[in-house]
């Protein structure tokens, strides 16, 4: 027992370094487990609220350009409502089943390769882990954990993320990855190479959930190929959505979710 | 004393203000993206206690990750420099060893020995970051050549601010 003593005692360095690392380790790998554990909502909470700080500042300085932005924003929106007025009832589903909820992005980090996103806006305002979070410009990402004033949102541009995806011209639809290199491009999987591609055609979300919407532009491919024995494409898309400049988005809320999920839930059960 | 703790707060501050709101939104190349706050556990005493070191170290990079939602890596490559600097700095000691009432800066010792001191710790801890940023080992060239260039560049940064803030002093 003595000699268990002095070695604590020596070496308690080595100890200590030990258990801290131990510790990190755990909070990465299951980092699932590790929000609920510490609460991780108060964290976001206060951290998020120091962004905000800083945000407030920057929107300050950026309030002539994002006005543009809103504007030009605007002008694209009624001219689309003009538009859906003059050719058929079937566009307006797409009205009564999604809300959007406009939002602001107090903190991005975009450079890494686990990277998010945190909004200003949470629970009190009816938003929830797994909505989708879509810009002007196209497909943000989803959001994974939300605070009662704050939201984290998972990018399309982190490893981890993968949504479904669909190329306009002809249907197909595949997977998006990202490889963590360049925030500009992403890769779209599972398509199969007897699919004719053509250099820039529109890569779109599929609507195959209910995080999304079907038709937000999610990119324009840059450039394919295929592996010899392989019998999928490679395709790197160019993304539509300029993740170092973003700062208004929307949050899509798909307003008969509940009735989704139960459907979901019967088919499991049926099996 | 007290002056000197003090000191070593602000710094701390600073130094992960600076590191969360400037140099992570910057990435030169897309693949070069310094971490500076590092130069926190550098410059603290050559006789503090090698168990408040590691401590120290772990609070900064968990600062670090609460506002960057990065889980613990930060943490992690931390705690390994904080544990490693004694041994580092045994590695570069002078023929003399250091003197009491010196501070590892150039004030005190030269150019090579802080470029020497500074490249290892910040070596080892970007190599360590970018690895469990990636998480896996087939990017390996990619996250190696991201780590030397980054550790370059945080090299220079950490030895401009040397210059601003220790070799004035010595001027006087």
């Amino acid at each position: 027992m003595r000699t268990i003593l002095q070695f604590i005692y020596k070496q308690h360095n080595l100890i200590l370094f030990l258990l801290i690392e131990i510790f990190c380790l755990a909070i990465t790998i299951k980092n699932n487990d590790y929000q609920n554990a510490v609460g991780f909502s108060i964290i976001e909470e206060f951290s998020g609220s120091i962004h905000k700080i800083y945000h407030s500042v920057y929107r300050f300085i950026n309030t002539v350009d994002e006005n543009k932005k809103l504007a030009h924003e605007n002008a694209f929106l009624k001219a689309k409502l003009l538009n859906i007025a003059n050719i058929n009832e079937n566009n307006i589903i797409y009205k009564d089943t999604y809300d959007l909820i406009p939002t602001n992005i107090v903190f991005a980090n975009v450079f890494s390769s686990n990277n998010y996103i945190i909004i200003n806006k949470g629970k009190n305002d009816s938003i929830e882990a797994d909505m989708g979070v879509i810009c002007p410009t196209g497909v943000v990402g989803i959001v994974k954990n939300v605070s009662p004033n704050f939201a984290t949102v998972i990018p399309i541009i982190n490893v981890n993320a993968h949504i479904s995806a669909r190329i306009k011209t002809n249907q197909y639809f595949g997977t998006t990855n990202w490889d963590g290199k360049d925030f500009k491009y992403i890769n779209l999987a599972d398509i199969p190479y007897h699919v004719k591609l053509k250099k820039g055609d529109t890569v779109i979300t599929s609507g195959f959930s209910t995080i999304f919407p079907e038709g937000i532009e999610i990119g324009i491919i840059e450039n394919f190929d295929f592996n010899e024995g392989n019998d999928f494409y490679n395709i790197v898309v160019r993304l539509s959505t300029e993740f170092n400049k973003i700062n208004h988005v929307y949050v899509v809320r798909h307003k008969k979710k509940n009735e989704f999920k139960q459907i979901e839930n019967e088919i499991k059960n049926v099996r | 004393m007290y002056v000197n703790i003090f000191q070593h707060i602000i710094r701390f501050f600073v130094l992960v203000v600076v590191q969360i709101y400037v140099l992570n939104n910057i990435l030169f190349l897309n693949i070069i993206n310094p971490y500076i706050y590092i130069y926190f556990i550098l410059l603290l005493p050559f006789e503090t206690p090698n168990f408040i070191l590691i401590i120290l170290s772990f609070i900064l990079g968990f600062t670090v990750d609460l506002f960057t939602c990065s889980y613990a890596i930060h943490a992690f490559a931390t705690t390994f420099i904080g544990y490693i600097r004694p041994f580092v700095l045994k590695l570069y000691s002078p023929f003399d060893g250091y003197d009491k009432n010196t501070k590892p800066t150039i004030e005190f010792y030269d150019i090579y020995w802080w470029l020497k001191y500074a490249f290892t710790i910040t070596f080892i801890h970007h190599s360590i970051l970018f690895l469990l940023e990636t998480f896996h080992l087939h990017n390996l060239f990619h996250t190696t050549v991201k780590a030397l260039i980054s550790t370059i560049l945080t090299v220079i940064l950490i030895t401009l601010l040397q210059y601003f803030f220790h070799k004035s002093k010595s001027k006087k």
